[in-house]
């Protein structure tokens, strides 16, 4: 009897085990959140392939999918791969600029991208804002150019204080762009000095905000 | 038309290699012998790794000509051929039968459990690959984004690598790029499937290893089937697989050169031997991961340290031991040499260097948090191990050996890695020790569930 008991406890605790991992990971999951917000969209009558599909895909703020067709085109109008490019952007929310950074680094290798706006080339990453509106080339923004230096040892280890004391350099509600810094950029540090009417020429350009730019 | 004819090329040529190292290595552990497809499955990721190798040399002597690709790999099919038959060939194989209680009810509701664990797992498995197919943006930005490097353009730019922002961690070894930029070199496309597969075929290995190892040590079915669902039923171990994260092929080496070790405690004819593959397994975790190097240490420094008790002097095994693992070590230290990344660390003066080393509050924040991480984290794994173990019992007259050694390799690694956190300039260390926790958590749980489960007693009716 003693034995049966041990035998079954065994038992439930695998059991329980699973399940509460498992649990765990339905409560957090964003593709049981994605069925459920989507169980009233789909009615008996229309379901179809595609809602399934789209169902089963996640759906990220900013994806690497997204990024692919992005930046598609951009391949051909690109210089030599050993022509390091630079990156510019207008976005100034920390949360997502080194992620959409990152991205494109990602898609466009092998060529080399850096954070910088000191390049013969840059590319711009821009929202459509920026293409519609023609900012660019109507000069309708402030250009933020950074220089780098090399940090000292308590802004190394205190890096989130100067990263904000960073940030709050630039110019309030206003167009800026800039080439951002990454939260833990080792030991480079930059600091923008933002000027109006830097004139860019714009190398090519596309609909969905992306430019290469070739600067003076 | 090519590019099947691509894939069956690819297909042959991982599984050959495999084949052949199947009828060496397992030659030692003879009960895998019953089944070589299975083996086979089970040394594709030791296939993968001989020709991850031989593509990064291909890289640097050939500028990634696929001819000369194919060539060393066929070459090297050879030489191990020529190894096997003049030397394992007419090697006498011991076969040991397994005790299977398989009338039992608890062992069959287990099994069912187990297979439908196993099949429930592969299946979330590939539904968020084809969510996620890139994996998580690490593994994108890391290790996928390097073997774009080392596939586009022929390899012609492939240095470009290292001349990126330091987050992109350019530093870390080419196991993974490597072996992804291969497969595509012989499809001669960029498909999502290869990194996919890779992980789901490591994922797939590292439970069948562990399942069919503690079938061969302890020879009770039920034993072996509680240990394997602990694993199919930690979420983070399938989570890391499908996030294409590196951790689960550095856990499948780890848990392999374990498997040596133990063996080399039934057999001690072939000792010298076993200790050299176990060396051999833990090196390759250098060519996955940085922390692979951390890895083969703590298990030196670990048997270093049983064998000075015992005999006072380092003995003939240990040194078997090193000159395995030296071996695998060895691309990884060629890619750390010659082909340099930035470094944060190496960038400080040697004044800071020191400081952040041998910052006392710097150590108490990092220890703090381990022990924080620790508590905090939702530790169900540890919780339920421990309940398990209690009831089950632990069986006196079981050999501690291994467990002993990955007690004392635990120790050495967490030291190892306080002296990496030390050396991290941020401030956000909780944070940094927090994200590691749990890969690091799973890098050892197969080994963790083998040296546990090997001194168990056993359940029986």
């Amino acid at each position: 009897m003693k034995k049966i008991n041990k035998y079954y406890l065994i038992l439930i605790i695998l059991i329980l085990y699973s399940f509460i991992q498992y649990f765990e990971w339905f409560k957090y999951s964003t593709l049981i959140s994605n069925f459920v917000s989507k169980k009233n969209e789909i009615t008996k009558n229309e379901v179809k392939k595609r809602n399934l599909v789209n169902v089963f895909k996640k759906k990220n703020k900013i994806s690497i999918e997204q990024y692919e067709e992005r930046f598609i085109e951009i391949f051909d109008y690109l210089p030599n791969k050993n022509e390091e490019l630079g990156y510019i952007t207008d976005n100034i929310d920390q949360k997502d600029v080194g992620l959409e950074y990152m991205f494109t680094q990602y898609v466009l290798s092998p060529h080399i991208i850096k954070l910088s706006s000191d390049k013969k080339y840059l590319i711009g990453n821009f929202s459509k804002k920026i293409i519609e509106k023609n900012i660019i080339e109507d000069n309708k923004y402030i250009f933020c150019e950074e220089k780098e230096r090399k940090r000292n040892f308590d802004e190394i280890i205190n890096y989130t204080k100067t990263n904000n004391e960073i940030k709050n350099t630039w110019p309030k509600n206003k167009i800026v762009i800039y080439s951002p810094f990454l939260k833990r950029s080792g030991n480079k540090l930059k600091h923008y000095n933002c000027i109006k009417n830097k004139k860019f020429k714009i190398v090519k350009k596309f609909d969905n905000g992306i430019m290469i730019i070739e600067r003076d | 038309m090519f590019l099947l004819l691509n894939l069956i090329l690819f297909i042959f040529l991982t599984f050959s290699l495999a084949f052949i190292l199947n009828k060496i290595v397992f030659s030692y552990i003879p009960i895998f012998q019953q089944n070589f497809i299975l083996n086979i499955f089970i040394l594709i990721p030791l296939s993968l790794y001989f020709s991850s190798v031989l593509y990064f040399f291909n890289l640097i002597l050939f500028e990634n000509s696929t001819v000369s690709l194919i060539f060393l790999e066929i070459s090297l099919i050879l030489i191990f051929f020529y190894i096997f038959s003049y030397k394992f060939k007419n090697k006498k194989v011991i076969y040991q039968k397994i005790i299977s209680n398989k009338n039992d009810n608890l062992n069959k509701i287990l099994n069912l459990f187990f297979y439908f664990l196993f099949v429930f797992v592969i299946l979330i498995f590939l539904i968020k690959s084809f969510r996620s197919p890139y994996g998580e943006i690490d593994a994108a930005l890391v290790w996928n984004r390097a073997a774009r490097f080392l596939f586009r353009d022929s390899g012609e730019y492939w240095l470009n690598n290292f001349l990126l922002e330091s987050n992109f961690h350019a530093g870390h070894p080419f196991y993974l790029g490597a072996t992804i930029a291969r497969i595509w070199t012989y499809l001669n496309i960029e498909t999502k499937l290869a990194p996919i597969s890779f992980h789901l075929i490591h994922y797939i290995s590292t439970i069948l290893l562990l399942f069919y190892s503690l079938k061969f040590f302890l020879r009770k079915n039920i034993n072996v089937v509680i240990s394997c669902i602990f694993l199919c039923s930690s979420v983070l171990f399938l989570q890391l697989s499908v996030n294409q994260y590196a951790d689960i092929p550095i856990s499948y080496f780890i848990l392999f050169s374990f498997i040596f070790l133990a063996a080399s405690q039934k057999n001690k004819i072939i000792e010298l031997e076993l200790f050299f593959l176990a060396g051999f397994f833990i090196g390759i975790a250098s060519w996955v991961k940085n922390e692979g190097l951390i890895y083969a240490l703590s298990l030196l420094l670990s048997l270093i340290f049983f064998d000075y008790l015992k005999n006072k002097k380092i003995s003939k095994k240990i040194l078997f031991f090193i000159i395995g693992s030296f071996i695998t070590t060895i691309p990884a230290l060629i890619k750390k040499f010659f082909y340099l990344a930035p470094n944060h660390y190496f960038s400080l003066s040697l004044k800071e260097k020191i400081y952040l080393i041998t910052d006392f509050d710097r150590l108490i924040t990092i220890i703090k948090s381990i022990i924080s991480v620790f508590v905090v984290n939702g530790n169900y794994l540890i919780i339920f191990l421990v309940a398990i173990t209690y009831i089950i019992g632990i069986n006196k007259k079981a050999d501690f050996k291994i467990f002993k050694i990955f007690l004392v390799y635990f120790l050495f690694s967490i030291s190892f890695f306080i002296i990496i956190f030390l050396q991290m300039p941020y401030d956000d260390i909780y944070g940094i020790i927090k994200a590691t926790y749990g890969r690091w958590q799973m890098q050892l749980l197969p080994t963790c569930l083998f040296s546990v489960f090997l001194i168990l007693k056993e359940v029986k009716n």
